[in-house]
């Protein structure tokens, strides 16, 4: 099915395009003060979108549908936020799912 | 940084399973892990297209989901400074949410940044043939019940709250997470791309007001 390919193609070549614009364009420039502390924040604020999103969104995300998914999300941010230690968070995140969804 | 990717398997096996499923065919579908190299816009394509539905809709959706790279592009401008021009121009094919994540967090050297970035990428990279080709093959016998998809989540958690080390970084990730929440409901994560933007925009003017 040609059809297919050529979507592939054509969404790989946007793909790039979209992963390469700031880096290839920008460049070693220095940017206005403003927008370099703005693309400081993107940073942290796209991570906090994208993890929200596929804890929430239908289809290609986890829904967070039950107690033990909830249990462990709420787990793994009190865990992040005392310790700052990403593996520590995984660790008892993935356990609370676990344990939560054996007892449930 | 490998706990990061096992996430990544059984969404690469839902992919395969997918791929075998519908009428697109599976060498085709899994020409799609190394021409776009995007879970989520991969899904989408593929399943709108073995749904029949016009190529323009199924190149549509997987554009717009992966939109957000342009936000990861910008937000790694200053690592890419200094960097040699193979780098700038391999390293954005490869720059996956994963990728993104892992990098985003790393304040070192530029040569060691490099080195860090090709080998979580190139990891990833090898790790999503494999686990796509092995959903076509092995998809429709395979247990479930482990839910190892929700391990991505978790270390997106793990990876984004550390980084929240000042106020207006706080109040900036709070807006982004509430924006994203409030618009779960669209397509095409379109939530994530308003509410990443707010929260960034929230985040500058906060320390804005705060110095």
């Amino acid at each position: 099915m040609t059809s297919a390919l050529f979507v592939f193609v054509l969404a790989g070549i946007g793909t790039y395009a979209a992963r390469g614009s700031f880096i290839l364009v920008v460049g070693d420039r220095r940017l206005p003060n403003g927008t370099e502390r703005f693309l400081a924040n993107i940073g942290p604020s796209v991570l906090a979108a994208l993890t929200t999103s596929l804890l929430l969104s239908d289809g290609v995300g986890v829904y967070v549908a039950n107690v033990a998914q909830v249990s462990a999300t709420v787990a793994a941010i009190l865990v992040a936020w005392r310790t700052r230690n990403f593996l520590w968070t995984f660790a008892v995140g993935l356990a609370v799912l676990w344990m939560v969804g054996w007892l449930a | 940084m490998i706990p990061l990717f096992i996430g990544a398997i059984p969404f690469g096996l839902v992919i395969g399973v997918t791929i075998a499923t519908t009428s697109v065919p599976n060498f085709v579908g899994w020409l799609s892990s190394s021409l776009i190299f995007a879970g989520a816009a991969q899904l989408a394509a593929i399943t709108l297209l073995g749904a029949g539905a016009p190529v323009a809709a199924a190149l549509v959706a997987a554009l717009v989901i992966n939109a957000r790279h342009l936000m990861y592009s910008a937000a790694l401008v200053p690592r890419f400074r200094g960097q040699p021009g193979w780098f700038r121009r391999l390293a954005p094919y490869l720059l996956i949410d994963q990728v993104f994540a892992l990098s985003m967090v790393r304040d070192d050297p530029s040569a060691e940044w490099r080195a860090y970035y090709l080998g979580a990428a190139v990891f990833a990279w090898v790790n999503w043939q494999i686990t796509v080709a092995a959903g076509i093959l092995l998809g429709p016998v395979l247990p479930g019940g482990l839910s190892l998809e929700f391990t991505v989540p978790l270390l997106f958690i793990g990876l984004v709250v550390p980084t929240l080390i000042r106020r207006p970084l706080v109040v900036g990730a709070v807006s982004a997470v509430a924006v994203t929440a409030l618009l779960s409901g669209l397509p095409n994560r379109f939530g994530m791309l308003v509410g990443g933007l707010v929260g960034a925009l929230v985040g500058t003017l906060a320390e804005r007001f705060e110095s």
